[in-house]
C-alpha cells in the first residue's frame, strides 16, 4: 500500500516541481514589457474578431439533451446483456426480450415526441409543427417566417 | 488495491466540491455541473461499498446491487441533466440570461 | 415474472393512457377535436389504475421483481389519495390550460407520468426503486412547473424548484449510499435489522448510519416543504399554474410523507441514533420534532403576512406539512398516529385540491387571482365561490364538521396521547392551528364582507372544473361528518405495514392465479 502510494507520490511531486520550476525561472530571469501587443491572446497570429465567448444556438443544448439520453441507454443494456447471456439457457430469453423491448419501446416514445415536435429538424422554428412549416415551405409562401425564426434564434436574439 | 477508506475520502472531497459549487455559483450551467459532481462523487461511493461487501462475502444482492444503483443513479443524472437544460433554455428565452440571480421577479 | 405482472397495472394503466394521449397528439390533425378524447383517456387511465387496485386491498403484502415493491393495504391507502388528487387536477385543469395557453394532451402526459411515479413511490421496497420513483416523480413536477409557457415566472420557478430539488436527490443519494455502505443491502427490511444490530453494537458504524438516516430525513424535508428546507415553497407554487400547484400539494406530498413512513417503521429501528445526535428516543426524534414545531411556526408565520392568495397557501402548506411532522415527530412515542397521518392525507388532499379548484373556479373570468383584494366581495357575485371557498378554509383552518378538524384532531390527541416532550409539540401545534385560523378567515370575509369591485363577473365555467368542485366539497364535508370508516381502512392499513416486519410476506410465485378477490 505504501510502496504503491510512494511511486505517485514521487510522481505528483516531479510534476509539481517541473511546472512550478519554469514559472519561477522564468519570473526571476525574463524581462517584463507590457503594451497591447503583449496582452493579445495571439500575440503573433491572426488579429482577434469579436468576444471571447460567444452564443450557442439554443438548438445545440437541446440536440445534446437527446444525446445524453441516448447515450444512457447503453449504460443501462450492458448490464442487461451480461445477465442475458447468463440466463438465456434457462429459456428466459424471451422474457428478457420482452422487457428490453419495453425499456427501448419507452426511449423510443421520447424519440418520437423529439421528431414530431420538430426538434430534429434544424430549420423548423421551435415550437412549430414540422409538417406544417414544410408544407408552407413547398407551397412558397410565408418562406419568411419559416427561414427567418432560425436565424434569429442563431443570434441568441 | 486501495482502500476502501481511501475512495471514499475521495468521493467525500468529490461531493463536498459539487455542494459548494451549488451553494456559490450563480450561473445556471455551473449549477447543473456542480449538481451532476454530487451525485457522480456519490457514485465513487457506491462502487467502493459494492467491492467492499463483495470482498466481505455479502449475497448476491447486497454485493451487486451498489453496482446496480450506480448505473441507475448514472441515468437519472443524464435524465437530470435533460430537464435542467430545458428549463435553463426556457428561462434562457425568458431572460436572455443564465445567471440564476437574474430570475428574481419571484420574491424568495 | 409473467405471473405477478398485474401487480403493476396501477402503473401500467398510467403509462398506457399517457403513451396513448402522446401518440394522439403526435399524430392527430387538430388538436381542439382530440382534445376531449385526451382527456377521457387519461381519466380512464386514472380510473382502470384505481379499480385495479381493488385486489390488493384486504390481501396480504405482495413483494415483487426480487423484493424491489412491496403491495399492500398501506401503498393502496396512498395510491388512492394520489388518484384522487390526480383526477381533481385533470378536472380543474380541462380548460384552465387552455386559456394559458398550455397543449392539454402536454399536460395530462406529464400529469400521468407524475402519477406513476408516486405510485411507484409507494410500493417501493427497496432503495434503488425508492430513488428511481422519485426521480420520475419529481422531474415530472419540475416540468409541470414550468409548463405555462408564455409566463417568465412559470419557467422562473421551475428553475428554482429543480434546482432545490435536485440538490435534495444529491444529499439523498448520499443518505442512501451511507446507508448501504453500513449494512450492505438494498432492501427496506434487511436494512432494518442490520441497523438495529448495528445500533445495538455500537462499534462506531453507527455514526455513519446516523449520517445516512439524516441526509434521507432532510432529503424528503426538502421534498415535503419543511421549514428550514422550504425556500423553494413559496415561489414554485406561485409561479407554477394553478392546479399545477393544487396537485403539488396534495400528491407529492401523499407519496414523500408514505415514502417517509415506510421507511420510518420498516428501515428505521426504533432505537436508531446515534449518542447526542437525535437524542434518545426513535427515529431521528428531535430531528422531526424541530422540523415539524419549525413548519408548523414560521409556516403560519409568513402566511399571515401574504396578500398573494396563493403564496398564502403556499405557506399554508409549509404549515400542514408541519402538522403531519408532527404525526411522525409523535410516533417515537406512539405509533397509532401514523393513521392519524393518512386521514390527514387523506382530507388534505381533497381539500386543498378544492381550494385551489376554487382559485382556478373564481380567476375564470380571464386572469388569474393573484391579490386578496380580487376575492373581495365575491361571494356575492358568484354564491357558489363563496361557499365553496367558506368549506375549503374552515376545513384548512380545522373548524368542525369538515375534514380537516378531523384530520387535526386525530394526530393532535394521538400526539398528547404520546406525552412527554411531543405533548409541548401539540400545544405548539394548537396555537399555531388558531393563528393559523385567522389568515384562512381572512379569505372568507373577504369574499362575503367587503364591498365587490365593478370588474366583470367571470364567463362560463366548464363542467370538469364543477364537477372537481362538487367532489372535493362533498368529500370535504363527508370525511369531517363521517370520519370513522376511513380512519379505521388508515388504521388497518398501518396496522398492516408495521406487522410487516414480524409476518413475512406472501411473495407472488406462491400464490399461483395472483390474489384472492375478496
Amino acid at each position: 500500500m505504501t510502496a504503491d502510494l510512494f511511486g505517485i507520490f514521487v510522481y505528483g511531486i516531479l510534476i509539481f516541481s517541473v511546472a512550478a520550476g519554469g514559472l519561477i525561472v522564468s519570473a526571476l530571469v525574463g524581462k517584463r514589457k507590457k503594451g497591447f501587443v503583449k496582452e493579445e491572446p495571439y500575440e503573433c497570429g491572426v488579429p482577434q474578431i469579436g468576444e471571447t465567448r460567444t452564443e450557442f444556438n439554443v438548438r445545440f443544448f437541446i440536440l445534446a439533451m437527446l444525446f445524453v439520453l441516448f447515450d444512457i441507454e447503453t449504460v443501462l443494456l450492458a448490464p442487461y446483456a451480461a445477465t442475458f447471456i447468463a440466463d438465456v439457457h434457462e429459456g428466459k430469453g424471451l422474457e428478457y426480450l420482452a422487457e428490453v423491448a419495453v425499456f427501448l419501446a419507452v426511449l423510443g416514445f421520447g424519440l418520437l415526441y423529439a421528431w414530431r415536435k420538430g426538434v430534429l429538424d434544424w430549420n423548423v422554428p421551435l415550437g412549430h409543427n414540422p409538417d406544417e412549416v414544410v408544407s408552407r415551405v413547398i407551397a412558397g409562401e410565408a418562406d419568411d417566417q419559416a427561414s427567418k425564426k432560425p436565424v434569429e434564434a442563431a443570434h441568441g436574439h | 488495491m486501495l482502500e476502501p477508506k481511501v475512495v471514499l475520502f475521495l468521493a467525500a472531497v468529490l461531493f463536498s466540491a459539487g455542494l459548494y459549487g451549488v451553494l456559490s455559483r450563480r450561473h445556471l450551467i455551473m449549477l447543473l455541473m456542480s449538481l451532476e459532481l454530487m451525485l457522480n462523487a456519490v457514485n465513487i461511493a457506491l462502487v467502493t461499498f459494492s467491492r467492499y461487501w463483495a470482498g466481505e462475502g455479502a449475497g448476491m444482492i447486497g454485493a451487486h446491487s451498489g453496482q446496480f444503483f450506480t448505473l441507475m443513479v448514472m441515468a437519472v443524472a443524464a435524465a437530470e441533466v435533460g430537464i435542467g437544460l430545458a428549463i435553463i433554455v426556457a428561462v434562457y428565452r425568458r431572460k436572455h440570461t443564465a445567471d440564476s440571480d437574474a430570475a428574481s421577479e419571484l420574491k424568495g | 415474472m409473467v405471473g405477478d405482472f398485474d401487480i403493476f397495472l396501477p402503473v401500467v394503466w398510467l403509462l398506457v393512457a399517457a403513451a396513448i394521449v402522446m401518440l394522439i397528439d403526435l399524430f392527430g390533425d387538430d388538436p381542439d377535436k382530440t382534445r376531449m378524447f385526451n382527456f377521457f383517456t387519461a381519466l380512464g387511465g386514472v380510473l382502470l389504475a384505481f379499480v385495479s387496485l381493488n385486489p390488493y386491498w384486504d390481501a396480504p403484502p405482495q413483494t415483487i421483481m426480487r423484493g424491489a415493491m412491496l403491495v399492500d393495504q398501506f401503498s393502496a391507502f396512498l395510491v388512492i389519495c394520489i388518484l384522487i388528487g390526480t383526477a381533481i387536477s385533470m378536472f380543474a385543469s380541462l380548460s384552465y390550460v387552455k386559456r394559458i395557453g398550455v397543449n392539454l394532451a402536454d399536460f395530462l402526459i406529464t400529469l400521468l407520468l407524475a402519477a406513476s411515479g408516486m405510485v411507484l413511490l409507494t410500493v417501493s421496497n427497496d432503495l434503488i426503486m425508492l430513488f428511481l420513483s422519485i426521480e420520475l416523480l419529481s422531474f415530472s413536477v419540475y416540468v409541470l412547473t414550468g409548463l405555462h409557457g408564455r409566463s417568465g415566472r412559470s419557467a422562473e420557478a421551475a428553475m428554482k424548484y429543480f434546482i432545490m430539488g435536485a440538490f435534495a436527490t444529491g444529499i439523498m443519494i448520499l443518505g442512501m449510499a451511507c446507508l448501504y455502505g453500513v449494512t450492505g443491502e438494498v432492501q427496506l427490511k434487511p436494512i432494518g435489522e442490520k441497523l438495529a444490530a448495528i445500533f445495538a453494537a455500537r462499534q462506531g458504524t453507527e455514526i455513519m448510519a446516523t449520517f445516512g438516516m439524516g441526509a434521507i430525513l432532510i432529503a424528503f424535508a426538502f421534498k415535503v416543504g419543511a421549514v428550514p428546507f422550504h425556500s423553494w415553497v413559496p415561489d414554485a407554487y406561485e409561479g407554477a399554474p394553478t392546479t399545477v400547484t393544487g396537485f403539488m400539494a396534495v400528491a407529492v406530498k401523499a407519496a414523500a410523507f408514505g415514502a417517509l413512513i415506510r421507511l420510518a417503521v420498516v428501515a428505521f429501528p426504533a432505537t436508531a441514533s446515534a449518542e447526542g445526535f437525535f437524542g434518545d428516543l426513535g427515529f431521528a426524534g428531535y430531528a422531526l420534532w424541530l422540523l415539524s414545531a419549525l413548519s408548523m411556526i414560521l409556516g403560519n408565520w409568513f402566511a399571515i403576512s401574504q396578500r398573494n392568495v396563493k403564496r398564502m397557501l403556499a405557506y399554508s402548506s409549509i404549515a400542514h406539512s408541519g402538522y403531519l411532522l408532527m404525526g411522525l415527530a409523535a410516533a417515537g412515542g406512539n405509533s397509532e398516529v401514523y393513521a392519524g397521518v393518512l386521514y390527514y392525507l387523506l382530507a388534505y388532499t381533497l381539500m386543498t385540491s378544492g381550494a385551489f379548484a376554487m382559485l382556478v373556479y373564481a380567476s375564470s373570468g380571464g386572469r388569474d387571482i393573484e391579490s386578496i383584494d380580487d376575492l373581495r366581495g365575491l361571494a356575492w357575485k358568484k354564491p357558489a365561490v363563496g361557499i365553496g371557498m367558506a368549506i375549503f378554509m374552515f376545513s384548512l383552518a380545522g373548524i368542525p364538521l369538515t375534514a380537516g378538524f378531523m384530520g387535526k384532531y386525530f394526530i393532535f390527541t394521538q400526539t398528547i396521547a404520546a406525552g412527554g416532550r411531543y405533548l409541548t409539540l401539540a400545544i405548539i401545534g394548537i396555537c399555531t392551528s388558531i393563528m393559523g385560523a385567522y389568515y384562512y378567515l381572512r379569505v372568507i370575509a373577504y369574499t362575503y364582507f367587503r364591498d365587490p369591485d365593478d370588474r366583470p363577473v367571470a364567463g362560463k365555467e366548464d363542467w370538469g372544473l364543477k364537477f372537481a368542485l362538487g367532489l372535493t366539497v362533498l368529500g370535504t364535508v363527508f370525511l369531517g361528518i363521517f370520519p370513522q370508516g376511513f380512519y379505521d381502512a388508515a388504521q388497518d392499513s398501518v396496522k398492516e405495514l408495521q406487522h410487516d416486519h414480524e409476518r413475512p410476506a406472501v411473495t407472488a410465485p406462491d400464490k399461483p392465479g395472483t390474489v384472492a378477490h375478496d
